[in-house]
C-alpha cells in the first residue's frame, strides 16, 4: 500500500494538474475530438511523449526511453504519423533548442519509430505529409520523407527556430532575427523576396503556429526587456497588420499554442518560470474555447486595465506537459507499443 | 566616433588591477609600473600617474637584488633606477601565449575569414544582459583600427555579433556556438579587440540576436569567432 502511494505521488509529476480548473461542459465537448500528444517529465526524471484526449482523459505513454528525452512532437496533417526530437537524457529539454537534436519519425501511436538523425533540424510536415521542411544554417530545405533527399531549398531569411510550414504549403513561419531589435515571428511566403514581421517587433516573441485557415498565426507575445510581464497568447494575420490578444495571465507565461483542427479551441502551455529550459518551469497545459477569447486566465487589475473587454477565465487544466499538438484522427489510439528498440 | 577615445581611457582607469605585463613601456611610467607589478593600483588619476607615488615606504617594499630601493637609489642614482625598470620590463613580463600588446595568438590568426583590430565604440543600453533563459548574440559596433586579414578597410565601422556577451569569451562556447573563444573577459566601451570574424553571420549562428542598431545600419554583420583583448 505504501509503495502504491509512493508511485501515485511520483506519477503526479506527469499526470497531475496545478489546481483544478474544471469546465465540465467544455470537457464533455472535447472528449471525442481526437488526441493530443505532448512531452512530460516521467517519475524517473527523463522526458517521454504522452497521448491524451483533449479533455485530459485517457493519458498514456507513447515512448518509454529512460536514456533519452523526447520532445517537440507534431502529428502529420492526416494524424497517422508523428515527428519528434530525441536527445540524450543529459541534454536539457529547452524551448529554444529541442529541434536541433535527432529527428524521429513514427506512426502516430508510437510504433515503427525511425531515427532520421541530426540533419533535419526544426522539421515541419508538408500538407500531404510526404515532405518535411527543415531549418538549416544556410537555408530552409524541403526533404522527401521516403528518400531523405533534399528536393529544393530556399533562403531562411533570418528564421532561426520553431519553423512551421503552412497548411496550404505556401508559406513558412518561425522565430526570426532581423525584423527588429529582438527576435520576432516572421512569415516567409514561398517565392517572396522578403520575410515580413507578424508580431510587434519591440519585444521578444516565439512559438508560432499556423491556424487551420492558413492565414492567421498564433504566437507567444513575450516580454519587453527590463520590464516586468508575462508572455501572452496572441493571434495575428499573416501580414502582421491585425494582432489580437487571445489569452493572458498575470503569473503564467503562455507558450506553445496550437489550435484544434476545427479551429474552435486553443491549446497552450502555462509556465510559472519563463522558458527556455522546461525542467524547472512548472509548465502545465490548458485548453479554452476560441469563442471565449480574449480571456484573462486570472483577474489582475493591471491586465484588466490593459484588456478591459477580456472575458473571465473558463479554461480546462490538462496537467503537466509541454509543446502539445492536436489531431482529430483516431489513429494514435491504435495498439500502442511503446518506442523501444527503434530502428536506425 | 571621437567620443570613444576619452571613454576608452576612462575605462582603462576604472578597470582595476591589470594583468601582469600589461603596462605601457614609458619611461615616465616605469617607476609606477614597478608598483603595478606588485599588484598595487596607482593612486593617481590615470595610467601615467604612478609617478605620484606615495613615498619611500611603498618604494622600500621593493628590494632589487635584495637591497632596499632607497639605498639602491642613493648608491646608483636615477640612471640605475631607469636601468632597473627596463630590466624589470624585459625580464618579468613574459606574456605566455597571447601577445597582450596586440591580442595576437594562434587562434585569432587562423580562425575565421576576417581578422581585425577594432575599437568597441559603445555598448548600447540593454545590449548585454545576463539571462540564463536565453542564449543570444548581441550586435556591437566597432571602428576598425587595423586589418590583418580580409576585405575590410581601416577606419570602417563594422557590426559584430558576440555570443552570450555577458560571459568571458573563454567560457562562451557551447553546443549552439562551438569553437568561439578568446582572452577578453568583459566587454567595455572603448576597448581594443583583436578579432577573428566570419561572414555571413547567418551561416555560423542560428539563435536569437539582440540588435540595438536595428534600422540604423545596413550590410554585413560579422560573427565573432575569436575575441582577444588588444590594449
Amino acid at each position: 500500500m505504501t509503495r502504491l502511494m509512493f508511485l501515485l505521488l511520483l506519477g503526479g509529476a506527469a499526470f497531475g494538474g496545478d489546481g483544478p480548473s474544471r469546465e465540465p461542459a467544455l470537457a464533455e465537448e472535447l472528449h471525442t475530438l481526437g488526441w493530443i500528444v505532448f512531452s512530460a517529465q516521467t517519475p524517473h526524471g527523463d522526458w517521454d511523449l504522452y497521448l491524451m484526449r483533449p479533455d485530459g482523459s485517457e493519458r498514456r505513454a507513447l515512448t518509454d526511453t529512460r536514456e533519452f528525452n523526447e520532445a517537440g512532437a507534431r502529428f502529420s496533417p492526416d494524424g497517422k504519423r508523428l515527428l519528434y526530437y530525441r536527445m540524450a537524457r543529459s541534454d536539457a529539454v529547452d524551448n529554444n533548442t529541442y529541434g536541433t537534436f535527432d529527428l524521429v519519425l513514427a506512426d502516430s501511436n508510437g510504433g515503427n519509430a525511425v531515427v532520421y538523425g541530426r540533419d533535419f533540424p526544426w522539421a515541419s510536415w508538408s500538407s500531404d505529409g510526404w515532405q518535411l521542411a527543415c531549418l538549416k544554417p544556410k537555408s530552409i530545405q524541403i526533404i522527401d520523407v521516403a528518400s531523405r533527399q533534399v528536393v529544393r531549398t530556399l533562403a531562411r531569411q533570418g528564421i532561426v527556430q520553431q519553423l512551421v510550414w503552412s497548411p496550404d504549403g505556401k508559406a513558412f513561419i518561425g522565430t526570426a532575427n532581423g525584423l527588429g531589435p529582438y527576435w520576432n515571428i516572421g512569415r516567409l511566403v514561398d517565392g517572396a523576396e522578403k520575410i515580413n514581421a507578424v508580431s510587434e517587433t519591440g519585444r521578444y516573441n516565439c512559438t508560432p503556429d499556423w491556424c487551420p485557415d492558413g492565414r492567421h498565426i498564433l504566437y507567444s507575445r513575450g516580454i519587453i526587456p527590463k520590464q516586468d510581464g508575462r508572455a501572452q497568447l496572441w493571434v495575428a494575420s499573416g501580414d502582421g497588420r491585425e494582432r489580437t490578444m487571445l489569452y493572458a495571465e498575470s503569473d503564467r507565461h503562455i507558450y506553445g499554442a496550437c489550435a484544434s483542427p476545427n479551429a474552435k479551441y486553443l491549446l497552450f502551455t502555462r509556465s510559472v518560470e519563463d522558458l527556455g529550459a522546461v525542467g524547472k518551469s512548472q509548465t502545465t497545459m490548458a485548453v479554452v474555447r476560441w469563442a471565449d477569447t480574449p480571456m484573462l486566465g486570472d483577474e489582475n487589475p493591471a491586465l484588466r486595465q490593459q484588456f478591459p473587454n477580456a472575458k473571465p477565465a473558463r479554461w480546462l487544466d490538462l496537467g503537466p506537459g509541454w509543446e502539445p499538438h492536436w489531431t482529430h484522427s483516431e489513429a494514435p489510439a491504435g495498439a500502442n507499443t511503446a518506442t523501444v528498440g527503434i530502428k536506425k | 566616433m571621437k567620443r570613444a577615445f576619452p571613454r576608452y581611457f576612462a575605462n582603462r582607469i576604472g578597470t582595476g588591477a591589470r594583468p601582469l605585463g600589461r603596462f605601457d613601456v614609458r619611461t615616465s611610467a616605469a617607476l609606477g609600473a614597478f608598483r603595478y607589478v606588485a599588484g598595487n593600483k596607482p593612486r593617481g588619476s590615470g595610467v601615467n600617474a604612478p609617478l605620484q607615488y606615495s613615498g619611500a615606504t611603498t618604494l622600500n617594499t621593493c628590494k632589487p637584488f635584495g637591497i632596499p630601493i632607497r639605498d639602491f637609489l642613493n648608491a646608483f642614482g636615477l640612471r640605475a633606477v631607469l636601468v632597473l625598470a627596463a630590466f624589470t620590463l624585459t625580464s618579468c613580463n613574459k606574456p605566455s601565449e597571447v601577445s597582450t600588446k596586440s591580442g595576437e595568438d594562434a587562434q585569432v590568426k587562423s580562425l575565421g575569414t576576417v581578422e581585425v583590430t577594432a575599437r568597441l565604440v559603445e555598448i548600447p543600453d540593454g545590449a548585454i544582459f545576463e539571462r540564463d533563459l536565453y542564449d543570444y548574440a548581441t550586435i556591437l559596433k566597432y571602428e576598425v583600427v587595423a586589418v590583418q586579414r580580409g576585405a575590410v578597410e581601416k577606419g570602417a565601422i563594422i557590426y559584430v555579433a558576440h555570443y552570450n556577451p555577458w560571459k568571458p569569451r573563454a567560457e562562451a562556447a557551447d553546443q549552439r556556438a562551438k569553437n568561439i573563444g578568446g582572452t577578453l573577459k568583459q566587454f567595455r566601451a572603448g576597448q581594443l579587440h583583436r578579432m577573428a570574424l566570419e561572414t555571413p553571420m547567418d551561416d555560423h549562428f542560428m539563435g536569437g540576436i539582440v540588435d540595438k542598431y536595428f534600422g540604423k545600419h545596413d550590410g554585413t554583420s560579422y560573427w565573432a569567432v575569436w575575441t582577444n583583448a588588444a590594449d
